[in-house]
């Protein structure tokens, strides 16, 4: 167990949770984004996360199973939705083909904005941790003779 | 004579410290883990062993054990609960300010049997 573990495990979830903001904006600004049927439509991005497990290696009684406490999470890859879109009817378009069809993104906006609501608390309750060990350091430090 | 810096008071202290910063890490690491499919929270019990460990004379016997949370999962396999953890985590620093105040009256008393009342 090392001495700065609960900080530096939160900053890996503010990290995620920073990646996953980042992935909901790219979707919402893409949203509208409407291509000819010939070629792909945007792309959704979702964030892969996982678990990190901890590391061995700690000391003292009970180190064997302190090595259990797992270490944050890590974004382990960004995995794109289907290229297919949704094709619309919309003849006026001058990406339209012949039988007036287009080809946008398919991009639930509902969806999206829930996930930044839990991003953002995500985000928050991370931050709230880091304070939190923070003050149990302060404390800490406070030890004297 | 035994040891006046190892007796169990002071050993007793320094192992609910461990024990608590590890509730911390374990907080914390759920909270990270909060929107991780399929993740499940991990909980941490030294409380019960350490008070075994004191009754026995030798707290550094004491065990951390963690274990899986059993608690229900949400529609993604994941089931930290946000408010458990945050209390958790304000509890643990609470207990963990507590125990460091403890350890301070503890090094208090020692100072004040080295030096007399009047030094401190």
């Amino acid at each position: 167990m090392g001495l700065f573990d609960p900080i530096s495990t939160a900053i890996t979830g503010v990290n995620a949770s920073e990646t996953w903001l980042n992935a909901i904006s790219d979707n919402i600004a893409n949203m509208n984004d409407v291509t000819s049927t010939s070629q792909a439509a945007y792309q959704q991005r979702f964030v892969v996360m996982q678990a990190v497990p901890g590391q061995s290696g700690g000391t003292g009684a009970g180190a064997a199973n302190d090595a259990a406490i797992g270490s944050g999470v890590a974004v382990t890859g960004i995995a794109l939705g289907s290229p297919q879109g949704v094709e619309e009817y919309d003849p006026t378009s001058p990406l339209a083909d012949k039988n007036g069809m287009v080809r946008a993104a398919d991009v639930d906006l509902g969806q999206q904005m829930t996930n930044m609501m839990l991003a953002q608390r995500g985000y928050e309750a991370n931050l709230a941790t880091i304070s939190q060990a923070e003050n149990a350091y302060q404390a800490a430090l406070g030890l004297h003779v | 004579m035994s040891n006046v810096f190892g007796d169990v008071a002071t050993s007793a202290i320094y192992q609910a410290m461990q024990g608590l910063w590890a509730e911390q890490q374990a907080a914390a690491n759920n909270i990270a883990n909060v929107n991780t499919p399929n993740f499940k929270a991990q909980d941490v019990d030294f409380e019960s062993s350490l008070a075994q460990a004191i009754a026995e004379g030798d707290p550094s016997q004491m065990q951390l054990t963690t274990s899986t949370s059993t608690a229900p999962a949400d529609q993604n396999g994941n089931n930290v609960d946000l408010a458990t953890e945050m209390v958790s985590s304000q509890k643990a620093g609470m207990q963990f300010q507590t125990m460091v105040d403890a350890m301070n009256a503890k090094f208090q008393l020692l100072s004040t049997a080295i030096n007399g009342p009047s030094a401190s």
